[in-house]
This record gives C-alpha cells, structure tokens and sequence, in this order.
C-alpha cells in the first residue's frame, strides 16, 4: 500500500514536471492542436504517459503567456477549424535548457540508482 | 451529436477571463471533446457512452476552471468557495449595520450590550460623586451638590456639601433626612444627627416621615434593625415610657402629611442624570433611599397603641381616649397610603388602618354601638379584601413583567453575544476576503476561514437587529419616566434580568463566575486563535526558506 501510493507520488510528479518539456518538443517537430499533442504523448509513451485536459491545456495556456509557444487558429489534417501551437524562438530555447537540465538530472538519477538499459 | 459547446460551457461555468479568450477555450475545450467522441465512436463504442467518455476527459469542471484560469493569470486565484456568501452581500449588510449605528437608539443598545458581562454593576462610584460635587461647587449648582450629598458614602463630607446645597437652595433641606437616619449607613460621629432631625422638622413641620426617622435612633437602641417581636413587647411599652421615644412617634402619627421625599429624590436624580449616558444614576437612586423611614418601627409602635395603649384606656374606662388612639392609627395609615411611593408601602400602610379599624370596631360593640360597630368592622372587612386583591394583583403583574423582561433579557444577551462574535468575524472577513481586488487565491485553512467568516457581516446584522428590537421597549431616558414605580416596573426588570442573568438556570454562580470570567476567556480564546494563526505562518515561512 505504501510503495504503491509512494509510486504514485513520484510518477504524478515526474509527469507534472516533464509535460512542459514534452509538449515543446513535440511542437519542435510541427504545428499541432492540443487534442493532437495529447495524443502523440500517449502514443509515443506506449501509453505510459496520459494527461488529462485539466493538466495539458493549462500547461498551453501557461506556455503561451510565457511566450514559449504561439497559438493560432487553423485548420487541421480533416480540414476542421482547430486552435494550433507552434513553438517561438524563446521555447526553442527553452526547450533546450529543458533538455540539457532533464539530461543532468536523468543521468544523475540513473548513477545513484543504477539505472541500466538492457 | 450532442451539442458539445453546451455541455462544455455548463461543464465549466463562467471564466473570469476577457470575453474573447474565454470564448476561443471553451470552443478549443469543445473541438477536444468533438475529437475524443469521434475517435470512440471509430472504435465502435455505441453513441451515448462515447459521449460520456468524450465529456469525461474534462474531469471536475470546477478544478479544470481553476487550472485555466490559473494559467491564464500566471498567479493563484481567489476562488469564493461555493458556500462563501457573495462579498457583495457581505458589504451591503455591514453597510446596513452602519446605517443602523445612526439610530441613537440602536447606539445605547450597543453600548449597554457588554454591560451584562462586567463585575462592575451601573451606578455611582465614588470618584463620580466627587467630580459632580466639585463641579456642583464651582458652578453654584445646589442640584449637583444635594445630588452628590445625597450619595456620597463619606457621610461627613456629605453633611458638608448638603449644608452647601441647602445655603444655595433652601428648597433642599429634606436632603437632611439622610443624616437623621444613621442606621442603614456607615455613621460618622461628626455628623450631628439631632441638629439635622430639629432643621429638617422645623422646615417640614407638617411632615411625619422625617419625625419617625429621628425617633428611630431611640427605638434602634432597643430594638435591632429588622427584628420582629410581639404586639405586646414589654420592651417596646418599656421604651415608650422611659423615653421621649412614645412623643416622637405620637407627634409623627399625628402629623398631617407623610412624606418619605420619595418623588423629590427621584426629580433630583432626573436633573442630574438628564442625558441616556448617565442613565444609570438612575438605577442607582430609584432603589430605596436612605431617608425612607423604617417601617418596623411603624408597625410595632401601631401595634403598642392597638394592643396595649388602647385597650389598657378601655380597661380604665377612658373610651373616648381609646378611640382617639385607633382613630390616629387609622387616619396614619391612611396618610401614609397617600404619600406612599410604591404598591410595597401602601399594602403595609393598609394593614395599620385595618387593624385599627378593627380595634374602633371591637370598641364600638363592646360599648353597644353595634351600627358603628358593624361599620368599623366592615371598612376594616374591605381594606382587608383591598389589600389582599393589591398584593395578589401586583404579585401577578409582577411576575408576569419579569417573566417577560427575562425573556427579552435573555434574547438580547445572547444577540449581544453574537453581535460581538460577528463583529469580530466581520472584522477577519474583511481583512482577509472582503478587501481582496480581483481574483487571488486563498487556499487551505485561509479559504476555509474566507468561506466561515463570509457569514459574520450577515449574522452581525441579524444579531444587531434582534439585539437592538429586544432591548428598545427597554432604552428609555429618564425624562421619560416620571416616577420611581414606572422605573421600577417599566424597565427595572429587564435590565436587573440583564445584568444578573436572572434567567440563567445558573444564576447563584453567574455573578461570582461566569460574569467574571467571561472577558478572560473571550481574551484567551483571542490569543489561541491569533497564536495559532502565528505559528501557522511561522512554520509556513520556514517551510518556504527549507524549499
């Protein structure tokens, strides 16, 4: 009971605190709407990764007052009118300070704990 | 397919964001929904639970509107919870309170509200007495100073300013009657009783009240303040014959009028304490004076005239003597029911005439004047009946006036509880809710105490106004009461019921424990309570430094 509600700490918060670098990388790639952007994390996670409207739309908006990231409305793949995000030059930025901090952190991580890839 | 823009914009109630961008989320909200419906209705999931599955993906509209909103602001948001009464109402019931605080009858209702809780009963302190005598002698004001002579506990000293008053407005010599009567006060040696008992006389020769107060000295020496004893107390025949004790109270008996100065006290005080916040001089002087004089002595020297002077005249022969003696009784009574102030003096009084009725009767038929007799008797028959009708009605409307005055006691005590604890509330309220601009987020036990105190503006007017109609009928000036009986039976009961908690099922320990310690437990649950908010922010601010 405790590891399984620990687990759940610290999975709720390691997802928390990657979304915001996910979504920038996935709009590194191109243009995309948040239904789209929900769901290529949850495919390319296998289905590790699943947020739910109440985190991944907030974390737009938030990304979008900072300025990391610029929504406009268009049209998506089946021609339907749909609010897009494309990154800025300031969330390239950031998106690199993300990569390189979650880097450092991850490979701290897997030393002290050692992590192997099989 | 549902209309999703609907469900969403219900789903998430309305944004405190500008129009436009409110309008371009709930319609990118609904365009994740359209996709999530569609995309179950390609796995072949039947239309009605495809769109519940599409609306579930929204979650708790009230947290999802919180996060957006949020990140929207870049900052927390003050969320009112859902039971927070609107600040708007909050404002317009303290903005109601004030208009209230504008009827001076509402303000004395306020400022008598926390008299109930203070050790200290309305009244005249000494150091108040003394400032009115200073000023009285500054000004000339012989009010102020028979005022102050009247009360003052140092009784030399009050000799002294009665001899002011008196030399300033000679209409103020019964104040001197205060001095004849030493027994019910601490006595100064100083103070020459008889000097004073000769000057109050001779300025109201045809009064019987300052006449039995300088004979009580001579019967306090033999009989103690209070005791009773027989009709034929040797001691009191002994009295009247060895002393001048039997002349003066003769003299008194015959005196043509009976006045105790009630009234005339009762206009002094009014003068003095003209305006409300005074009032409770009031209090303080309609309670019985000190030159009221002693009825014990009355109805003992009655009863040695009715019991043994009389009937030792009858049994010499002398009737016409005997009857003179009844006579005098009877026509005493009768003066002093006159000139009595109150219900609790004429029934007494009435008593004297009955029995020396009675006595006349009795007097009649043993000398076979059975017409006169039978007269007597019945006079004496019907003053019994008046009597006992008096006393059984004014018990009645007695209780009755302080079963309903301790009602209203009980009421406005507990709406000046509430007045004080919502008066605080308010206060919390405003400072920690009603003064907040926009939205800003008040989370954990700050959101809970926004929520609570949001209702102490609401209750404060409530408890103000039950406060404030519970004790009206009972806030008059005391130009508004003419005599010291309208005092004692208009509003005398409530506030007696108020400050002594007579309603309270506890009422032998309210005046020696809860009174007192209310303001140390209302202090000590203050200190808890900021105490705790204190450390509360303390560990918050460590918390903050650890992180």
């Amino acid at each position: 009971m405790y590891n399984t509600y620990m687990g759940d700490i610290v999975a709720n918060a390691l997802k928390k605190g990657s979304l915001e670098m996910l979504v920038l990388a996935l709009l590194e790639e191109a243009p995309r709407h948040g239904y789209e952007i929900g769901k290529l994390i949850e495919q390319r996670s296998g289905r590790t990764l699943r947020f739910h409207v109440a985190s991944l739309y907030p974390a737009l908006y938030a990304l979008e007052r900072r300025g990391l990231v610029e929504g406009h409305w268009g049209l998506a793949g089946n021609g339907r009118k749909r609010r897009c995000y494309r990154l800025t030059r300031a969330g390239r930025r950031a998106l690199a300070d993300q990569r390189s901090l979650w880097r450092t952190f991850s490979n701290a991580i897997n030393r002290i704990a050692k992590v192997s890839y099989a | 397919m549902r209309d999703f823009e609907a469900a969403v914009r219900r789903t998430l109630g309305p944004l405190p964001l500008p129009p436009e961008r409110a309008e371009e989320i709930i319609l990118e909200l609904t365009h994740q929904v359209e996709d999530g419906y569609r995309e179950a209705l390609a796995r072949g999931v039947p239309a009605a639970q495809a769109e519940a599955e599409a609306m579930a993906q929204l979650g708790d509209g009230e947290a999802l509107r919180r996060s957006i909103v949020t990140s929207e602001r870049g900052e927390k948001v003050w969320w009112p919870h859902p039971w927070a009464v609107p600040r708007a109402v909050c404002w317009m019931a303290l903005a109601m309170v004030a208009a209230l605080c504008l009827v001076p009858g509402f303000r004395r209702a306020l400022g008598e509200s926390t008299s109930a809780w203070s050790p200290d009963r309305p009244g005249l302190s000494q150091r108040t007495l003394e400032t009115l005598a200073a000023k009285g002698a500054k000004s000339h004001d012989a009010h102020l100073l028979a005022f102050a002579a009247l009360h003052l506990e140092d009784e030399f000293e009050a000799s002294r300013l009665a001899e002011q008053a008196i030399t300033l407005d000679p209409s103020f010599t019964w104040i001197g009657a205060r001095f004849i009567a030493g027994e019910r006060l601490p006595k100064d040696a100083r103070v020459d009783r008889v000097a004073w008992a000769r000057r109050v006389c001779a300025w109201d020769p045809e009064n019987a009240a300052p006449r039995l107060l300088a004979a009580e000295p001579l019967f306090h020496s033999v009989i103690p303040a209070g005791a009773q004893g027989p009709a034929d107390d040797p001691q009191i025949a002994r009295l009247a014959e060895t002393t001048s004790w039997g002349e003066q109270m003769q003299a008194a008996f015959r005196a043509p009028r009976y006045d105790a100065y009630g009234q005339r006290r009762f206009e002094l005080v009014r003068s003095v304490a003209g305006s409300p916040s005074r009032e409770a001089l009031v209090w303080y002087s309609a309670q019985l004076g000190p030159a009221v004089p002693d009825f014990l002595q009355v109805q003992r020297y009655a009863a040695l005239v009715t019991g043994k002077m009389g009937p030792e005249a009858e049994r010499a022969g002398r009737y016409e003597q005997a009857a003179g003696l009844y006579w005098n009784v009877a026509q005493f009574g009768a003066r002093m029911e006159d000139g009595a102030e109150w219900i609790w003096q004429r029934l007494p009084a009435r008593k004297l005439e009955q029995s020396a009725y009675a006595a006349l009767a009795a007097l009649a038929e043993r000398r076979g004047n059975s017409e006169e007799g039978a007269a007597f008797a019945l006079i004496s028959q019907r003053l019994d009946k008046a009597r006992s009708e008096a006393a059984y009605e004014q018990a009645r409307l007695l209780r009755a006036r302080w079963q309903s005055a301790g009602s209203a006691a009980a009421l406005a005590w507990f709406a000046a509880c509430a007045v004080l604890l919502a008066a605080l509330g308010s206060i919390a309220w405003a400072v920690v809710a009603g003064r907040q601009r926009g939205e800003r987020m008040l989370g954990g036990w700050r959101g809970t105490l926004a929520m609570g105190t949001s209702y102490a503006p609401g209750l404060l007017l409530g408890a103000s106004c039950v406060l404030y109609s519970a004790m009206s009928p009972y806030l008059g000036t005391p130009s508004d009461l003419l005599t010291r009986e309208a005092v004692f039976e208009e509003i005398a009961p409530f506030w007696f019921s108020y400050w002594r908690g007579a309603w309270n099922p506890m009422t032998s320990y309210w005046d020696s424990y809860a009174q007192h310690m209310f303001w140390p437990v209302l202090s000590s649950v203050a200190v808890l309570i900021l105490g705790t908010a204190l450390l509360r922010w303390m560990e918050r601010q460590r918390a903050a430094h650890v992180e």
